[in-house]
């Protein structure tokens, strides 16, 4: 297929990018002490080399006041200078052209790291981190000006090709736009223009002071999917009006504030493409470039949006986190090749979200480029011949990466078709998606010519028969049995049992959650969705225990509404006849549920280690990976099968 | 008689190029540029040769208006049967717009005084189909375009020639020598060249490639008046899409695009005992027509 509107260039300002595919800002939290480590510069290298056009780096803190983590880099401070250059010109270097985004994120963050007050322009709370900001007075924003100013400085001098001012998602100057949270009654709040003030100050500063010619952006919200917030109709007169003065060279359209942070990285139960519509809107009311943004992550989609006139760009932050060589795969006619980003969010906003460095669940090199990059699949001094047991996740990216090597590998599966617990999870609803993996994982794992024997629950000596060099057991776990008392009578089952339909399933359900994971929550939606009363009984403070706030708002979303009833700091006591009894962990108090027709259980997974231990003790050379090693998740599965096969 | 056939050639599409955002042109990087005979030009060519061949004592003289590096597709027109070739050498191909093209054939087209004039109707790069028509008029001459057909009428010095017109239609036109004939590439099967040939062609080079190096420049740089001012990529306008209605609350807004824009549901959640829900349900089947009552 050709790609014609994806691969042709385009002049944005002064800069002419090579194709319309944008690698936008978003926190990696790689950075060292506010200053851009050689970490972050690889990262950007690598996309840079995977084709991106354009690289718009994270977002500098203009301001001490937004300092929402250590590792957030003080673009004010020209210490920054040289970790900058030498990340442009790497991304230089690749073909791609590189911005840096300026931003102050106001209230939206919290103050733990800065410890100094948060900044908005009204003292509208926001949820993310409960404080109650500064309402910024004029010496409060000449400070800001004058903070901009500086940062857009460094960045001249630092070689960027542009800057990208954040005013959406209720950054400071987004928070200014939005009748929501400006409340003010100078010259900075009440009319449009008014609330545009400021950015437009901003962006006349930026343009004092970088030095030299390049291109300035603004990214925008589409629509703040909030009531009293920023609607479509607000986005495109705020487009207009920002565009028209003429200082600014393209808008970025995004959506979602700080009251629906789930909606700014929108998750897996998303459609695909789903803000596309609001860059049409605002691209109507414009005639400068404007970048689409929102679960883009397939060649066609994008040539797609870009045919039909949605956006003149498309910005894939995930879908390059997964597969930073995306571009150069579509290039080269390999779609099938690219490994797609499922927005399961696990590994990239989730671990942000727990203010962790970003990772992926698809792509364990995330963050070790400057290690291990995509391209360092180095062949194997010597060729050895590999059984691996288990066609999960584990097992399957252990076989790609060991016959990318070029070991010669043999994969067991015990059933019928690879996938391993994927293919469970994809039963959830919504969570269809996540099933993803293994399309990729196993359309390689033919591909690559590794030998694949389905349906055999291997044995000792078949292994022992084929007298391999090394073994890798990824067996998996399987669910715990339950210990409470009456865990043995007939109204208990497990989750699997449940996903995989195996047992007949009555109306009133108590599904006992230990997992704080879709194990649990996928499970009673499973059931919710075929009428069933669903109660869940947690000991946690809440649902979803071990997700993160992209993945718990929609669980309540959804579930709610569906008549699921969530007990939280409740566990089980026993289970006698069709009666459940559940107490409150904090108080004791008891409390008896009636006529229950199952109690499933969602207690977490024990690993299935015995043809491990039984190869260890032959002497066979055995490694073991997944859940086999313990029983976590996908995350940490197709990272020990990668990392395992590299050194192999 | 004595044809003379303009000839120029292009960047080969077959090979991927990328346009320059400065100025607009197509540009091949990767290896090196690629450069072909276009089929008009060759459909023209073709025509040339065959009426020379059923003439009998005639002559076939390719012009071509171009750079240096042409010197390839003229020893093609060589091999592929003209009589002699005329190299015109341009070396601003740029900034020669269709106008300057004509005035350059038509400088060394009046010292040749040929009976009838064959080119393409189309470039395959510009594809501004405007030298044939400016040439007639630069040679006072008639001309005709878009021809499918080509036939001498025997003992004139006339040609019947067939047009294509829009939606299918043709139109047959008598016309007289000496004229302009833009040829369309469905007017004939280009002979094919073998390699032999071609090289039997530079091998034979002697005073049948003639290079013409000074008509380009007597055309002053006054007519080579045209810049690329601004070029704009393609901008497609915003296709009609299913947005949500933009009146809606926010949560409504919300919900149209978690279920990925679809339009408003209308579905029934069926309540009740079996018996209820199955009354119903026969009560929707009856209704929509699936079923029919029995009337007793």
């Amino acid at each position: 297929m050709d790609f014609n509107y994806l691969f042709s260039p385009l002049k944005i300002g002064p800069v002419t990018v090579p194709n319309r595919v944008v690698f936008p800002a978003h926190m990696t939290m790689f950075s060292r002490d506010g200053m851009p480590s050689d970490r972050l510069c690889y990262y950007y290298a690598e996309r840079a080399k995977g084709g991106a056009g354009l690289i718009v780096t994270e977002i500098a803190a203009v301001h001490p006041t937004t300092q929402k983590y250590p590792e957030c880099v003080r673009a004010y401070d020209e210490r920054c200078i040289p970790g900058y250059s030498k990340m442009v010109k790497l991304v230089h270097d690749y073909g791609g052209k590189a911005f840096v985004q300026l931003a102050h994120s106001g209230a939206r963050m919290s103050s733990e790291d800065s410890l100094l007050p948060l900044w908005a322009p009204s003292t509208v709370i926001s949820p993310i981190a409960n404080e109650i900001p500064h309402e910024m007075d004029n010496y409060d924003i000449a400070d800001l000006l004058e903070g901009y100013a500086v940062s857009a400085r460094n960045a001249g001098r630092a070689g960027f090709d542009g800057v990208e001012i954040h005013a959406a998602h209720e950054y400071l100057l987004g928070s200014f736009m939005s009748p929501l949270t400006n409340k003010r009654t100078d010259q900075y709040g009440g009319t449009l223009e008014n609330r545009l003030r400021l950015a437009s100050e901003v962006i006349v500063r930026i343009r004092e002071n970088f030095g030299r010619d390049f291109t300035l952006g603004l990214r925008i919200n589409g629509d703040d999917l909030l009531d009293g917030g920023l609607e479509p109709d607000d986005a495109r007169e705020i487009a207009a009006a920002m565009a028209s003065k003429g200082q600014i060279d393209y808008i970025s359209v995004s959506a979602g504030t700080s009251f629906n942070t789930h909606m700014n990285v929108p998750p897996m139960y998303v459609p695909l493409g789903a803000y596309s519509a609001l860059a049409a809107n605002v691209r109507e009311a414009v005639s400068i470039p404007v970048v689409a943004v929102g679960r883009i992550n397939d060649p066609v989609q994008a040539e797609k949006i870009l045919a039909e006139g949605q956006a003149d760009m498309v910005a894939m932050a995930r879908a390059l986190i997964c597969d930073p060589e995306w571009v150069n795969k579509t290039k080269q006619g390999r779609i099938e090749d690219i490994r797609k980003c499922i927005a399961c969010n696990e590994g990239c906003i989730g671990r942000l979200f727990k203010t962790r460095s970003i990772s992926c669940v698809q792509n364990p090199t995330v963050g070790l480029e400057h290690e291990i990059s995509m391209d360092s699949i180095n062949p194997a001094a010597t060729r050895k011949k590999i059984v691996v047991v288990g066609g999960g996740p584990a097992g399957m990216e252990a076989s790609r990466v060991a016959a990318m090597r070029g070991h010669r590998v043999i994969l067991y599966e015990k059933q019928d078709r690879l996938g391993g617990q994927i293919l469970l999870a994809a039963k959830a609803p919504y969570r269809l998606e996540f099933g993803d993996i293994a399309r990729f994982l196993t359309a390689q794992v033919e591909k690559l010519g590794i030998q694949v024997r389905l349906g055999k629950e291997v044995e000792l000596d078949d292994i022992k028969e084929q007298n391999p060099d090394v073994v890798i057991v990824a067996t998996g776990s399987v669910p715990l049995d339950a210990q409470f008392p009456g865990a043995d009578e007939e109204i208990v089952v497990n989750y699997w049992q449940v996903l995989n339909e195996e047992v007949p399933i009555g109306e009133k359900i108590v599904l006992v959650d230990d997992t704080g994971h879709y194990q649990a929550y996928g499970t009673a939606e499973f059931l919710a969705n075929r009428g069933k009363k669903v109660e869940i009984v947690t000991s946690s403070l809440s649902a979803g225990a071990a997700l993160d706030l992209t993945n718990i708002i929609p669980i309540y979303e959804r579930l709610l509404p569906k008549g699921v009833v969530i007990t939280p700091i409740t566990k089980l006591r026993r289970v006698s006849g069709k009666d459940v009894l559940v107490y409150n962990v904090f108080t004791g108090e008891e409390r008896k549920i009636e006529n229950v027709d199952n109690v499933v259980t969602a207690i977490g997974n024990r690993a299935d280690t015995q043809l491990f231990y039984a190869l260890k003790q032959s002497g066979e050379r055995v490694h073991a990976i997944g859940d086999c090693l313990a029983p976590r998740n996908a995350l940490r599965a197709i990272r020990d099968g990668h990392l395992l096969a590299r050194d192999l | 008689m004595r044809i003379a056939v303009c000839v120029r050639e292009t960047l080969y599409p077959g090979v991927p190029y990328e346009v320059n955002t400065e100025t607009g042109v197509a540009e091949q990087k990767e290896p090196c540029p690629v450069y072909w005979l276009p089929t008009h030009d060759r459909c023209a060519l073709e025509e040339a040769v065959r009426i020379r061949e059923a003439l009998g004592n005639s002559e076939v003289i390719a012009f071509t208006v171009a750079p240096t590096r042409a010197s390839d597709s003229l020893y093609r027109c060589l091999a592929m049967g003209a009589d002699r070739v005329v190299h015109v050498v341009d070396e601003e191909p740029d900034t020669s717009t269709s106008r300057v093209v004509a005035m350059i054939l038509g400088e060394v087209l009046k010292k040749v005084c040929c009976d009838l004039v064959l080119c393409g109707d189309c470039s395959f790069d510009a594809g501004a189909c405007q030298v044939p028509q400016h040439l007639a008029a630069l040679l006072d001459v008639p001309q005709v375009t878009r021809v499918l057909d080509v036939q001498m009428l025997p003992g004139q010095k006339r040609l019947k020639v067939v047009r294509k017109l829009e939606r299918g239609n043709r139109e047959t036109v008598e016309c007289s020598l000496p004229a302009v004939v833009a040829v369309d590439s469905a007017l004939n099967e280009p002979r094919y060249v073998s390699l032999h040939a071609c090289y039997r062609a530079v091998r034979a080079r002697g005073s049948d490639y003639e290079v013409d190096a000074d008509t380009a420049r007597s055309v002053g740089s006054e007519h080579r008046n045209l810049r690329v001012a601004r070029f704009i990529p393609p901008r497609p306008p915003v296709k009609k899409m299913v947005m949500p209605d933009m009146k809606a609350s926010a949560a409504d807004r919300l919900k149209f695009i978690l279920s990925g824009s679809s339009a408003e549901k209308m579905s029934d959640l069926l309540d009740g005992t079996t018996d209820e829900v199955v009354r119903q349900l026969i009560g929707i089947l009856q209704r929509e027509g699936f079923i029919l009552t029995q009337k007793s």
